[in-house]
This record gives structure tokens, sequence and C-alpha cells, in this order.
């Protein structure tokens, strides 16, 4: 898909309209899953909901689509509240996580399918639906039906559908879990460019922090039905601000309390966090902590040390506090003794943080 | 290492029941037909009257051409079809209302009629069809009901219109369950997409979901009319004297009028009938193994 954009393709001229909710609440039974929700996307921004499975993201997105009614809120697109009106009649379209593509009809039907219902002339059809197929890189399929072509043409085929529609909002449900993990990587970057081109607001929820960071302008993290943080992909990870974000965004040494003199001391419930990659091996004694080697696991391009820490200085503790440590090649092996620095530590108290966090090392994208 | 001989031996039961008791019975009728009456046949031979026996070495077509140049038997074969096709048409009407119903509403009424459509399966056809006798007949409950508010009902007992009524009657549990089984196993997101695309209920009903359940319903739809075509109960004891259905007829020409070759031919034109209606069931199935529906 990295062919210049074809000038009969009507999607180059998509004009950004943002996205607003406010308030947006749902519950199934006694279960609220969604909790006055409230959420600002701006024109041409792609903004990921993610979260553990349950959390509220894809119920979030069903109700943004019109699939599920909302019990409060409102949900403004391009300054219009939508929030009563039927998927058939909202701006926005959907890719959803398994495609969903009509398997009775071919390629072409399928994409063209939307535009067929809004009753436009055979010709202008044609010709929007060759123009977006070929801007997916899928003309040469526009015969086929869905269950002869891959799951990366089917990914793309749901993805012109949306498209063709010239959405003011388009929704993106996991439209990559489905597929393998190098394709997934391929897509994403392709999902990405094509968004970014046509600048068209995106809405993608998804499970998969890489997907999310890789992808997204800014990234809303959603924990039972909130919003735990908002912001732009880098400080997501570099200065989260609940326990919550800085373990679902990458990886967590969390320790028992705080390091001073070599040990790990209980203070007031504080929990001290450092990323793997920020926990470094040096010599022992020369470091925060010491402690002993487990396990090193090859990671393909890294390797990842485990080490059980010492209760104080020099007392193993029998492993009941374990890190890890991240390094290109660690001079360490299995046995052995040794000092670990913790360089960028994070402090939270029930779940909240309570230092100032570090500055972003790239802010803006 | 494969033995396919141990294979075909253990398909050779089933197969030969069904030559002994099924295709044994068939060559033989038809040779009769044909009017051979010697071995096999040559008790039914003694006893029937009216039969037309082989000229040449391969028989004769005389019972086919006295059969189907019978005016009382073209007007039965038109009464037969005719109530074929109305029947299979409203049972699929229904079936498909009450699928899509159940489809897109949760609502008490929606699981209300999926329950009462398959209450026929669990009454014998002899009650049903009295029922619809005592409810549709002269001094029937409809007309009593509409007399006392001064109008004055219809008699539908022992018309088409009641063997109408009971067709669907018997047909309608059986295709409202095929139905529904293809309409509920379109995946939601196959409607949301099509809802998503602008489609209205109606539209994603029209062209995405029945599309998608094409071979159960072809399945019901060739169930439905192959059942009514070949139906005895409901037309003996709610239709009309004349025209009959053919498997009236049937039983008429063995039984009351000693004619088993005519009787034959009749089961004949049944099967070829059958036959074909079987060859769109073979040919959805092909279509639906094949992927091309599916």
């Amino acid at each position: 898909m990295s062919r210049a954009p074809d000038p009969r393709v009507v999607t180059e001229a998509i004009t950004p309209k943002g996205l607003r909710i406010r308030g947006l609440r749902k519950v199934f039974g006694e279960k609220v899953v969604v909790a006055d929700f409230d959420l600002d996307v701006r024109p041409g921004e792609l903004v990921s909901l993610l979260g553990p499975s349950g959390c509220g993201k894809t119920t979030t997105l069903r109700m943004v689509a019109g699939f599920l009614a909302a019990d409060a809120g409102r949900i403004e697109i391009d300054g219009s509240d939508v929030v009563r009106l039927p998927p058939d009649r909202r701006p926005s379209a959907m890719v959803f996580q398994n495609y969903a593509l009509w398997p009775h009809m071919s390629v072409f039907k399928n994409v063209a399918y939307p535009l067929k219902l809004r009753r436009l002339p055979k010709a202008e059809i044609e010709r929007r639906v060759l123009g977006v197929l070929e801007l997916v890189d899928l003309a040469h399929h526009r015969d086929s039906r869905p269950a002869t072509i891959s799951g990366g043409e089917q990914q793309r085929a749901a993805l012109a559908r949306a498209l063709v529609q010239e959405p003011h909002v388009l929704l993106l449900d996991e439209p990559l879990s489905n597929l393998d993990s190098k394709l997934r990587v391929k897509v994403r970057e392709d999902i990405r460019e094509l968004q970014q081109r046509l600048g068209i607001t995106t809405v993608l929820v998804t499970h998969d922090q890489d997907e999310a960071l890789s992808m997204s302008d800014r990234v809303a993290v959603m924990n039972d039905g909130r919003i735990e943080q908002f912001s732009a992909p880098d400080e997501l990870y570099d200065a989260p601000r609940t326990s919550f974000v800085a373990n679902f965004v990458g990886q967590l040494n969390t320790l028992p309390g705080v390091v001073t003199g070599g040990r790990v001391a209980p203070r007031d419930g504080i929990l001290t966090c450092v990323r793997p990659e920020h926990t470094t091996c040096v010599a022992p004694g020369s470091g925060d902590l010491d402690g002993i080697v487990r396990r090193v696991v090859p990671r393909g391009a890294f390797q990842e040390v485990v080490i059980d820490l010492d209760s104080s200085g020099d007392e193993p503790t029998g492993g009941s506090t374990t890190v890890r440590s991240m390094a290109v090649r660690p001079d360490v092996s299995p046995g052995q003794r040794v000092g670990l620095r913790l360089e960028r530590p994070m402090s939270f108290r029930d779940g909240a943080r309570v230092d100032s966090p570090a500055p972003t090392h790239t802010p803006g994208r | 290492m494969r033995r396919p001989g141990r294979g075909f031996a253990m398909a050779m039961p089933p197969m030969l029941l069904i030559l002994g008791f099924v295709g044994l019975p068939i060559v033989t009728a038809g040779l009769y037909s044909l009017g051979h009456f010697g071995g096999l046949n040559s008790t039914t031979a003694a006893i029937g009257q009216h039969q037309h026996e082989a000229t040449t070495w391969w028989g004769t077509l005389g019972a086919y051409t006295e059969v189907l140049s019978n005016p009382r038997f073209r007007s039965d074969l038109a009464a037969t079809v005719g109530v074929t096709i109305v029947s299979t048409a409203i049972v699929m009407v229904l079936a498909i209302g009450i699928a899509l119903y159940q489809r897109f509403s949760d609502s008490a009424l929606a699981k209300g009629l999926a329950v009462l459509s398959i209450v026929p399966m669990f009454i014998p056809v002899v009650i049903g069809s009295w029922a619809i006798l005592t409810f549709y007949s002269g001094t029937g409950f409809v007309r009593t009901v509409l007399a006392q508010v001064g109008i004055d009902g219809p008699v539908w007992a022992y018309t088409q219109t009641a063997v109408v009524i009971g067709s669907v009657w018997t047909s309608l549990p059986f295709a409202v369950l095929m139905v529904t089984s293809g309409v509920q196993a379109v995946p939601d997101a196959l409607i949301d997409a099509a809802r998503d695309a602008g489609a209205s209920r109606a539209r994603t009903a029209a062209g995405i979901i029945l599309p998608i359940a094409a071979v159960p319903i072809v399945i019901a739809v060739t169930f439905t009319s192959i059942g009514v075509l070949g139906s005895f109960t409901v037309p003996y004891l709610t239709g009309p004297n004349a025209p009959a259905m053919l498997g009236v007829d049937i039983a008429n020409y063995f039984q009351a009028f000693n004619q088993p070759q005519q009787s034959i031919v009749m089961a004949f034109v049944v099967f070829a009938l059958a036959s074909a209606i079987g060859a769109f069931y073979v040919w959805a199935n092909f279509r639906s193994a094949s992927g091309a529906v599916r």
C-alpha cells in the first residue's frame, strides 16, 4: 500500500471531523460496564482505547457505532449529537474484529454495498469502489469471494468497505487480532499510513499495547469502564499516573516499599516500580540492590535476566522478590551474585502515583 | 494400511436393506406399470382390474396413456401442484417471518411465537385435521363466533383451503426450526456490518441474512413441498372428494377402485415431481459444500 494515491479516489478528500463523548454510561444488569465516560478525539486524530478484556472498550465503540444504546450521555460527531440515531444513520463506519465480510458477495460487491444502499449511479459506484480497492491494493481481487483471500486481504477489504463510505469517524474494533504477528505489524503500518494520508478521525479498540502505542496519536487506557489515563504513547509509557497504567503498558518490576540503604524498606504502603529496561546489572555492592541471578532468558534481540533480590544487603531472600532486567548482552549467568542499578523509579500508593512523573523523551508525534 | 474392502463391507448391510425393501419394490412396480405381470407381480395382476398387459418385450405405456389423458387425474394433479405451491409459499413466509422476528427481537412475543410455531409437531396429524374440520365446518367455531355478530362466516371444511391450512399446520414446525437455525447462525457482526453500511432492517434481512441462510431455507422449501406433495391424512380428512390430492387418489385407485396399475402410475408421477424437487435440494447442498453459498 505504499503506492501513490489514486487521483480518482474520492476518499482522498475526506474532511476530518471530531468526536466528542460526554457522560457515556452503559449498565448490563447490575454491572456498570461504561461509567461516565468522557473522550475528545480531535479531527484527523487516531485515538486508541486500550485495556484488558471486560474493561468496556468494545462496549464504548459499539455505542459510538450505534449497535448498543447508551443508558446516558452524549456522542457528538462534528458537533451533532448522534446518540439516539440508529447505526445506519450515523456518519461513522466500522471495521470489525473478524472483518465481517459478507460471504455471498465478491470483494467488489462487499465494498459497493454501502454505496448501492445510497442509490448512487452505477458508474459512480464502480469508480469509487475501484478507487478504494486500489488504495488498499486489492483491485486484483475484485471478483474474489472473501473465503478465497488471505486474512490480511480480508482485513484490507473490510477497511475498503469502511473507507468507501467516507465516514466522519472510522471505528476499528481490534482489526488486527486475527492476523499472525508479522502480518499484524505490516497491516498496522498500512492502516496508520492510510489514516494519516486521508486525515480521517479514527478510534481504535485494542488490548495489544504494541498496537496502541505504535498506531495512535493518543491512547486512552481503560479499566473498569473508566479512562485511567489519556495521553500520547510516550507519555503513557514514561509517565504513567496509576500503577494500573504502568503495569498494563509495558513491563514493571514492583518492589514492596522504598529502596534505601541497599534494601527495600516498607513505608506507608508505597510500591516502587521500575521498568526492566531501566534495571541494569552491575557489580555487587555498586548498585541500589543486590541479588542472585536465577536464570537468563533469551528473547531474541535482547536477553531477560531474572534476579532474586536479597532481603537486605547481604542476606538472600529465597526468591521472595524477583525483578527482571533487560539488556542486549548481559555478562551474567545463573547463580551469579549481581548488583542492580534502578533508574527512573516510580512510586505508587493505593494505585496512584505519589512522586513526580519524569518528563517524556520525545513529546508529540 | 487402508483396506477399502472392509469399508465397503461395512456399508453393505444398509445398502442391501434399501435395495431389498425400496429398490426391488420400485423395480417390480415399474415393471408392473409397463404391463409385466409375471414373477412378483403375478398376485397383484391376478387381483387387479382394468390392466394393460405388455404387448412388446419392454412392455406398454397403455396405463400411462390412460392415466395422463384422464381429465380427473389432470384435475387432481393440478390441485396437488396448486396446494403444494400455495402451502409451501405460506409456510415459508411464516417461517422466514418468525425466524427474522426472533433474530431482531428479544421480546417475549418473539419467544412465544417461536414456541407456538412448533406446537403442531407434538399433535398427531389426525387430531389436527379433525380440529381443522370442526373449526371451519358449517357448524364450526369460526361460523359460530361470527354469527354472534351477524356475519355469515366461510365454510372451509372439505375444501382445498382446509387442505392448505392443514398442510401449513403440519409443515410449519419443521420449516420454522430449519429456517430459524439458519437465520440464527448468521454472525452478529455480519448484520452489524450491514447496519453500519446504511442498511435498514428490511434491507439487512433481504440482502444479507436470507442469502447467507439460503441453504437451510432451500432445505425447508424442499422438505415442505415434498411432504405436502405426497400427503395423505390431511387431504383425505379435510379435503374435497374432487379434485383430490394425488395421495388420496393413489389410495382410492388401489383400494376402492381395485386398479393397482393406475395407482402405481400416479405414484410414479408423484415420484417424478418429488425427484425434481429433490434435485433442487441436492444442488443446494452441493453449493453449500463447495462454499459458494456460505
